[in-house]
């Protein structure tokens, strides 16, 4: 084929146009033998025989036999001579030279092009040339050869446009030589082509079958994936995300290689833990920093480091991006070494979240709208997991304990069969009315989880609207999401509204803008009540109404004796949070030359949250501030709550704003475009303000309207004294941040990248280190594509990559400075002083704390992109980690912050992803299975820490070894230790320890060790309560038009506590502690296996009722008070000894989703685009280990309150476009 | 070309703008942290963390209590019980009550946490803090000389209670040797592991301080009694060189003080149910702390203590203290009444007042006597005795006291112990009598201890503190021990006293 091109000079004759006319339909005959022409290339060698022939013919036979386009102007060819010409098997340019020797022209080749020009150039013809314009023509075709019918090809800087017909074939006239045509076909990548490298057939690759064709964003920049040199995944929502799932952290569980999730609670709207590449620093944060479409969001209360850390926290108030639904995600990117994370500075050594929201397509409006049902049902003794006595084995139990003489302390609460036999004892009733009550509470079996919770339905409704041109796309949604609980009354309400706008304001210059809002309103039992606790923890034989239907309080013991029943309780006390907030981002783009761009964004954010808790007057909480039952006057002087309930609130308001202006260089060069260069500099200047206050208010009384009581403070000297201590809090905390960064990475053929990244932040942060405020983070890395150099024809691998990476992120931890720094107090009413107190001792000799980081990866891409995956092993090292060291108490602090820690984590992440069948290729409906295998670990360990614990008292650290919050060297972080079993006493069914003998050589022995030492004595390692290892696999199948997925994830290496036995009152308080159960508490059936004779111990670990000297000589450990203590009692020992601890390994069916979507032919009916129904589930199978007996494995046994574990779900959802 | 002028201004007038504004927005800024910059912060400071926490709060126990135990030791007090009842003040102090060879332990021998040790010694590292920054700063230096003059006070009288806790009584012939408290006045953190000073050389460090300290305040009015003033700086070395048996310079520091305060509390003046100590007693020089004799000697308890037989036998039946110090409460037994506190009539201390540091010129009467004494000056010494007496009685009781030689010093001590019961004196005062070089006094005391069930309480043991018993030293916390494994030493071990 070749071209005419016309000048553009002067206006067009007509009958140049019929010239043209017939020009054309020769390229379109020659268009139509292009297969040959193909094939002739291969050879690319030339016969002719032609005898004065004119030079167009001469050109055509060129063209068919070798494939090379000729460009030339008709002024040329009419100006030309004829050719006499015979060559056989001659090379194109000795057969060019020859045909030109004689011609007034001459030629150049470029790019399988041949471009004919006159001889003698002169001026005009320079300018003709620039201004040259030809017709171009060619088919688009996917990789596989078939032609793509209504693909759209647009010339660039014009609005020049033209669609394919449906043999796939465009024509475009009067293009300008040196003009680029983009080619777009929806679901295919767009490509741009050059008309100056020829047109004839334009190959689009579909959108995603190929990596190297992505482009992910790491919140700064978007790179190629080709050019990838940083440890980065991308999750799709829609692959993630599965009706049912109200927020997007509870979508990562076991996607990502080298990320943990942790749920703490099955609670709704609980936070879960998420750790990426194991835990870097021992003081700072451990969690990740979220960014949504480019800027970070921070969460909308404040909360400190070791709160956010403590694995045993709940946080029901959310994080950063609870206001943003599942529905609106695009993309999830997880950026887990040191060059992913460098452009986000000291804030981003434990990983970067990055999500990108759904934006609008290019096209007719799509209306979206989806809907799920959610069900979760709720705890019943029937589960396999809820091993506790039903009401006859209970009051079994509550006999042998009586008969075995068990001696309770004073103040027990006197219910159930207990309760019942002090009335006896107290000739309160008679001995028949006693068996009778006995009798009623054998049989009464009080459901306590059904009263206290509930099956639990949620709705989920979203709709969507997106569209636009290639001028202005849109994408605009609304969202509505109610929640409801296991537990009775807890509820969230949240609704959303999202806006995005993408607009090409003029050739040069684009304008986004992204707006989101959310509202909602969280109604919970208050935490102080913990009510799924009681239910778990509960005797049946306790009834929670009377006979004739009003609730059944019992007298509970507090201060004193006062009424209780868990149903009043948890109606009255609520704990009311309203949140909402909104994040408005613009961002402009400029391009300054087509190689530079210029952006600048704007962002801002507000969020709002207010807490309110509240305890009502006729709550056992209330009582005991009250110190007297409802409607009952209190005393005076010990009432510290005269009349109404307790009122607790937070409010927090979160304002932030980012302005970020940056460049972006990119350019691509050399002879063969073998050079790409990407560079991005930018500036950033951030600043976050918490403002809050929280204050707890006395006497409030909602039912009048949210008033207070008024109370004299000379009539009820204690609420006084109560009132003066509890004045209104008030936070303001302003975080100023500006930074700078830079980012550049070079490409050598395609094949070799490598890239570095900087950044520096100046902060605001009182007294950090002003003299050492300069530390830049900064990256290097690398990728090297070996299928390139050496796979290149091969079948069998399609892409084989290399990626390392080596980087440095600093931290500091707020408020350490040289020098010495005091925090403002208040006024003292009596003195009429202000005071104030130290707030950090001088610490002039503090340097950063450093964390290396190196990645290394293989990425592949096998049999026809069948097998894709990556295997990666980094090394993360943290020197200079702060700990806290001991110093001699005599220095009015007993441990300061040093830099004398080390922190490694290492791992090896293996990402797969097979597809072994695909029948649905080329529109095919066939059936289709992808499975994608996850495994990622994190090896952590703390090497070389001249750490100490902070604990003031002694007695107190073994405490810190058993929950795992001990930093011990050479140990990883949240190990915890346990006491070694040794058996049950054969005489009395007393549990025994190793190493733990009152002898006074033992106690010799135990005097002269150290405090580590001594633990590590009497207890072993139990292992730690982070899994090493979690990973996941996600199945898809589809047929025709259904689709099944789920993903299975598992957890590896973590080690749990076995839930107490009964909850048991040794605490701090031992006067009032019992081997027994109290007469409230619902008992483990693992009791019923209890030691009661001699030579039981052979047969069961579970210890047996002791005698009353016994058991008073049990109930304080012989090292108590001591310089070596170590333990409680052997009932506390017992509870946190090795026997009682299991594997934390589970495997579990995540989720799953089965969809059907339904047929063209009925949507079209319906008027629909698009419709599908899916039914879909969370946690719907747990396989974990047996020694759990049931207990959820995430579900731990360190704290004494139980946590709701997370619940299975099942949903039921539509999703209709139109 | 002049597009591009433009541009270069438009930019360069932003980058202006920008790094102007960044001064501002790169200003370290805290809500409630500060640098300490001016005299006025390091007042606060000095209030917040040099003094004491002052507090009038009465919760029924002895946390955050200053020394609630000190007064528990000695022979003044016993053990009130009827039977078990909440709360059982006993409980807390149970331990040193009884002279455990472990005293921080409760009835059932779990431990009772103290931080008497860390808590004193945070406050003497502020003080150290303090009197270095005031002397490195020159805002106002009238200010800051006070200010340092009320940090070093404030230090001696810190080490003074250290070292009288932890460590033998000032023995003018082994103090040289005797292991006192570790002694830290630097105001950096110091890295190496402590060692004890000498008893001598702790008390020579509080007469350098209470010296410096007596420059800096002379002239200067205290605020409120909350602040300490020359008066209590000359008290407190009448106090200290009285414990190193220097007659001479007690004698001297203690006239100091009567000769600017003379004036005491006549008692015949004294309103029933109010509080003996009042910021407007004539006695009143220094206050800081708190109060737990309020709480120990429980109004109405059923499980408490109360003064021993023997103290208030040494009352005359005329004498005002008996009746302005103690109440005899419902329960029939009688209870401190120093501080005022009812929860009955609903009475609270108008001020703060604690128990063990309410510094009163009462104590320099008592002070000069037993020095003039001492000194053989049994003249000076009785009439300052008589002085104080005289403000004890209505006038028409009062009957001087003529004694001499040992008769006088025994008399000095008994009116001490009237006087000053309950003051955190007793238990340093049998202390020191026994390291007496010319008058050695000591005693066995007896402590009952009952175990009270839900009937009738029966003794379970009594208890005997023999002289010289090594339960008269504190032992030095575990912690601190371990963290100095090797260089700091151990009290002698105290006799086993479970029971």
């Amino acid at each position: 084929m070749y071209k005419i091109y016309t000048t553009k000079l002067g206006a067009r004759y007509p009958r140049i146009h019929k010239i043209l006319l017939y020009m054309r339909l020769t390229a379109l005959i020659l268009m139509v033998s292009l297969m040959h022409v193909t094939a002739a290339s291969i050879a690319q060698k030339i016969s002719l025989s032609e005898k004065n022939a004119p030079i167009n013919k001469i050109f055509d036979q060129i063209s068919k036999q070798t494939g090379y386009d000729f460009l030339v102007t008709r002024a040329m060819i009419t100006n030309a001579k004829p050719v006499d010409i015979v060559v056989k098997n001659q090379e194109l340019e000795s057969v060019l030279k020859k045909i030109f020797e004689d011609q007034p022209l001459t030629y150049t080749i470029r790019n399988k092009s041949v471009v004919v020009s006159r001889k003698e150039t002169s001026i005009l013809d320079k300018v003709i040339a620039v201004f040259t314009n030809v017709d171009i023509e060619g088919t688009v075709v996917d990789s596989l050869g078939v032609s793509l019918p209504g693909a759209t090809i647009r010339l660039k800087g014009s609005s020049k446009r033209v669609t394919t017909d449906r043999q796939g074939f465009f024509r475009m006239e009067d293009v300008p030589l040196d003009g680029t045509i983009q080619v777009s076909y929806l679901g295919y990548t767009t490509k741009d082509v050059k008309v100056s490298q020829g047109v004839r057939t334009i190959v689009l690759r579909a959108e995603n079958k190929m990596l190297d064709e992505i482009k992910v964003t790491n919140g700064y920049q978007e790179i190629e994936t080709k050019n990838l040199s940083s440890a980065i995944d991308v999750l799709k929502a829609k692959d993630v995300v599965v009706p049912g799932m109200f927020s997007i952290d509870q979508a990562l569980e076991g996607r990502v290689a080298g990320l943990t999730v942790m749920n703490t609670s099955g609670d709704i709207g609980t936070v879960p833990k998420i750790r990426i590449r194991g835990t870097s620093t021992v003081l700072g944060n451990h969690e990740p920093l979220w960014v949504v479409d480019g800027v970070v969001v921070n969460d909308p209360v404040n909360i400190d480091p070791s709160t956010i850390n403590d694995l045993d926290f709940v946080n029901r108030l959310g994080n950063s991006i609870s206001g943003l639904k599942p529905f609106d995600v695009e993309t999830i990117t997880i950026l887990k070494d040191a060059s992913a994370t460098a452009l986000y500075g000291v804030r981003a050594a434990n990983g970067v979240i990055v999500i990108t929201t759904k934006k609008g397509h290019i096209g007719e409006p799509i209306i979206n709208f989806s809907s799920a049902t959610t069900f979760s049902p709720r705890p019943r003794y029937t589960d396999k997991n809820i091993n506790i006595m039903d009401s006859r084995q209970r009051v079994d139990y509550s006999r042998d304990l009586i008969n075995n003489n068990v001696a309770y302390p004073a103040n027990i609460n006197y219910v159930g069969y207990e309760g019942a036999l002090h009335d006896l004892y107290t000739n309160a009733i008679s001995f028949d009315q006693f068996q009778q009550q006995v009798s009623a509470m054998e049989t009464r079996n009080t459901d306590w989880f059904g009263l206290i919770a509930q099956d639990a339905i949620s709705t989920q409704n979203d709709i969507s609207i997106s569209g636009g041109t290639d001028k202005m796309r849109y994408y605009g949604s609304l969202g509505a999401a109610n929640q409801t609980g296991n537990v009775k009354g807890d509820r969230i309400n949240q609704y959303t509204a999202f806006i995005k706008l993408n607009s090409r304001l003029s050739n040069n210059l684009t304008w986004d803008m992204n707006f989101r809002a959310n509202v909602s309103k969280k109604n919970f039992v208050a935490t102080n009540v913990n009510a799924i606790d009681y239910a778990y923890n509960t005797n049946r034989a306790i009834s929670a109404y009377n006979e004739d239907g009003s609730l059944n309080y019992y007298q509970k013991y507090g201060v004193d004796y006062l009424n209780f029943n868990i149903l009043n309780e948890i109606d009255q006390s609520r704990d009311i949070s309203n949140l909402s907030g909104i994040n408005l981002t613009n961002s402009f783009g400029y391009k300054i030359s087509p190689d530079l761009k210029a952006a600048l964004i704007f962002s801002y954010a507000l969020n709002n949250t207010d807490q309110r808790i509240s305890y009502g007057e006729n709550t056992w909480y209330s009582a005991q501030l009250r110190r007297s039952n409802a409607g009952v006057t209190p005393d005076p002087s010990k009432t510290v709550m005269p009349f109404g309930g307790e009122l607790q609130s937070n409010i927090t308001r979160n304002y932030n704003y980012l302005i970020r202006p940056q460049f972006d260089y990119n350019k691509t060069f050399g002879k063969n475009l073998e050079h790409e260069l990407v560079a991005t500099i930018g500036g950033e200047l951030s600043s976050t303000k918490y403002d809050g206050s929280a204050i707890v208010n006395r006497g409030y009384l909602p039912e009048r309207g949210g008033i207070f009581a008024t109370v004299n403070p000379l009539t009820y000297p204690a609420y006084a004294v109560w009132a003066l201590e509890n004045p209104i809090k008030i936070t303001d905390q302003l975080t100023n941040l500006l930074s700078g960064y830079f980012t550049t990475s070079y490409t050598f053929k395609h094949k070799y990248t490598i890239n570095f990244n900087t950044r520096t932040d100046y902060s605001n942060n009182f007294g950090s280190r002003s003299n050492e405020k300069f530390l830049p983070s900064y990256s290097v890395s690398g990728r090297w594509d070996v299928a390139q150099d050496f796979f290149r024809n091969s079948q069998a691998i399609n892409m084989l990559a290399f990626r390392g990476s080596y980087g440095i992120q600093g931290n500091m931890l707020p408020g350490q400075t040289p020098e010495l720094i005091m925090k403002n107090g208040g006024l003292n009413p009596v003195t009429g002083e202000y005071s104030s107190t130290i707030a950090y001792y001088p610490n002039p000799n503090l340097k950063w704390e450093k964390t290396g980081q190196f990645n290394g990866a293989l990425d592949f891409s096998l049999f026809g992109n069948k097998v894709n995956g990556s295997f990666s092993y980094y090394y993360k090292k943290t020197d200079n980690a702060f700990v806290n060291a001991a110093v001699s108490d005599v220095n009015g602090l007993d441990s300061y912050v040093v830099n004398a820690g080390t922190v490694t984590n290492r791992g090896i992440e293996i990402a797969l992803s097979f597809t072994p069948i695909n029948n649905a290729l080329n529109g095919g409906k066939g059936f289709v299975w992808r499975i994608d295998p996850e495994i990622g670990q994190a090896i952590n360990s703390l090497v070389n820490s001249k750490s100490f614990n902070t604990a003031t008292v002694n007695s107190n650290t073994y405490i810190n070894y058993l929950n795992g919050s001990q930093v011990i060297d050479g140990k990883s972080i949240n190990s915890f230790y346990s006491y070694s079993f040794a058996g049950l006493n054969p005489v009395n069914g007393a549990p025994l320890f190793n190493n733990d003998q009152n002898t006074p050589e033992n106690i010799l022995k135990l005097k002269g060790l150290t405090s580590d030492q001594l633990y590590q004595y009497v207890m072993v390692p139990s292992g730690n309560r982070i899994p090493t290892l979690q990973g996941g696999l996600s199945n898809y199948f589809a047929y025709k038009s259904f689709s099944l997925s789920f993903n299975i994830s598992y957890s590896l290496g973590s080690k749990l506590r076995l839930n107490r036995l009964f909850e048991n009152n040794y605490g701090p308080n031992a006067s009032i502690s019992t081997m027994a159960a109290m007469p409230e508490d619902n008992v483990n059936t693992q009791l019923l296996n209890r030691w009661r004779k001699p030579g039981d111990e052979a047969f069961t670990n579970i210890p047996g009722l002791l005698n009353p000297t016994d058991y008073a000589y049990s109930r304080t450990h012989f090292s108590s008070g001591q310089s070596y203590a170590y333990a409680t009692n052997i009932w506390q020992m017992y509870d946190a000894s090795d026997v009682r601890t299991a594997s934390g390994n589970f495997l579990r069916i995540k989720t799953w989703s089965f969809r059907y979507a339904m047929s063209d032919a009925f949507c079209k009916k319906a008027g629909l685009k698009m419709a599908s129904i899916s039914l879909a589930g969370t946690n719907l199978f747990t396989l974990a280990s047996k020694d759990l007996r049931g207990q959820d494995p995430e579900q731990t046994g360190f704290t004494t309150t139980n946590q709701l574990p997370i619940r299975p779900s099942f949903s039921m959802g539509i999703d209709i476009s139109l | 070309m002049s597009s591009i002028k433009l541009k270069h201004i438009i930019f360069l007038l932003v980058l202006l703008s920008v790094s102007a504004g960044c001064k501002k927005f790169l200003e370290e800024r805290s809500q409630t942290l500060q640098y300490v910059t001016s005299y006025t912060q390091l007042d606060e400071l000095l209030v917040g963390e040099a003094y004491m926490a002052n507090d009038n709060s009465f919760p029924a126990n002895t946390t955050g209590k200053y020394l609630p135990w000190l007064n528990v030791m000695d022979d003044d007090i016993t053990e009130a019980v009827m039977f078990r009842s909440y709360p059982d003040t006993r409980d807390q102090v149970f331990g040193m009550y009884t002279w455990q060879s472990k005293p921080f332990t409760n009835a059932l021998y779990s431990p009772v946490q103290d931080d008497t040790w860390i808590r004193f010694y945070k406050h003497i590292n502020a003080t150290n803090i303090i009197s270095k920054k005031a002397t490195e700063m020159t805002d106002n230096p009238a200010q800051l000389k006070r200010i340092r003059g009320e940090a070093l006070f404030l230090r001696a009288g810190y080490y003074f209670y250290m070292v009288n806790l932890y460590a033998k009584a000032y023995h003018p012939a082994t103090a040289t040797t005797d292991p006192g408290v570790p002694l830290k006045t630097t105001e950096f953190v110091e890295t190496a592991l402590s060692v004890r000073a000498s008893v001598d050389a702790v008390y020579q460090q509080i007469i350098a301080d209470l010296n410096e300290a007596e420059q800096d305040l002379t002239g200067v009015t205290a605020k409120s009694i909350y602040h300490a003033d020359v008066n209590a700086v000359n008290l407190l070395q009448s106090r200290i060189y009285l414990y190193m048996q220097n007659w001479t310079a007690s004698a001297e520091a203690a006239n100091k003080v009567i000769s600017r305060k003379p004036r005491l509390y006549n008692l015949a003046t004294y309103q029933p149910k109010t509080s003996f100590y009042t910021v407007k007693s004539p006695e009143a020089l220094f206050n800081q702390g708190t109060n737990s004799m309020v709480y120990l000697q429980y109004e109405n308890g059923f499980s408490t203590f109360k003064p021993t037989d023997e103290l208030m036998g040494l009352y005359a039946q005329n004498d005002l203290r008996r009746t302005t110090f103690f109440e005899v409460d419902s329960r029939g037994k009688y209870r401190y009444t120093k501080v005022y506190r009812s929860s009955l009539t609903n009475t609270s201390p108008e001020g703060y007042y604690s128990d063990n540091f309410f510094m009163r010129n009462a104590e320099a009467y008592l002070n000069l006597a037993e020095a003039a004494a001492m000194l053989g000056n049994d003249a000076q010494a009785s009439t300052a005795l008589n002085t104080l007496r005289q403000a004890r009685f209505l006038a028409a009781d009062y009957q001087p006291v003529n004694l001499t030689a040992a008769a006088l010093i025994s008399f000095i001590r008994d009116e001490r112990r009237r006087e000053m019961c309950f003051e955190g004196h007793r238990w340093f005062d049998l202390k020191r009598y026994a390291a007496n070089t010319k008058y050695p006094f000591s005693k066995s005391i007896s402590h009952p201890y009952s175990l009270a069930g839900s009937g009738t309480a029966a003794v379970q043991a009594t208890l005997i503190l023999l002289p010289n018993d090594a339960a008269y030293l504190i032992p030095i916390p575990d912690p601190a021990m371990e963290f100095n494994r090797g260089s700091l030493v151990q009290n002698p071990e105290r006799p086993d006293r479970k029971f």
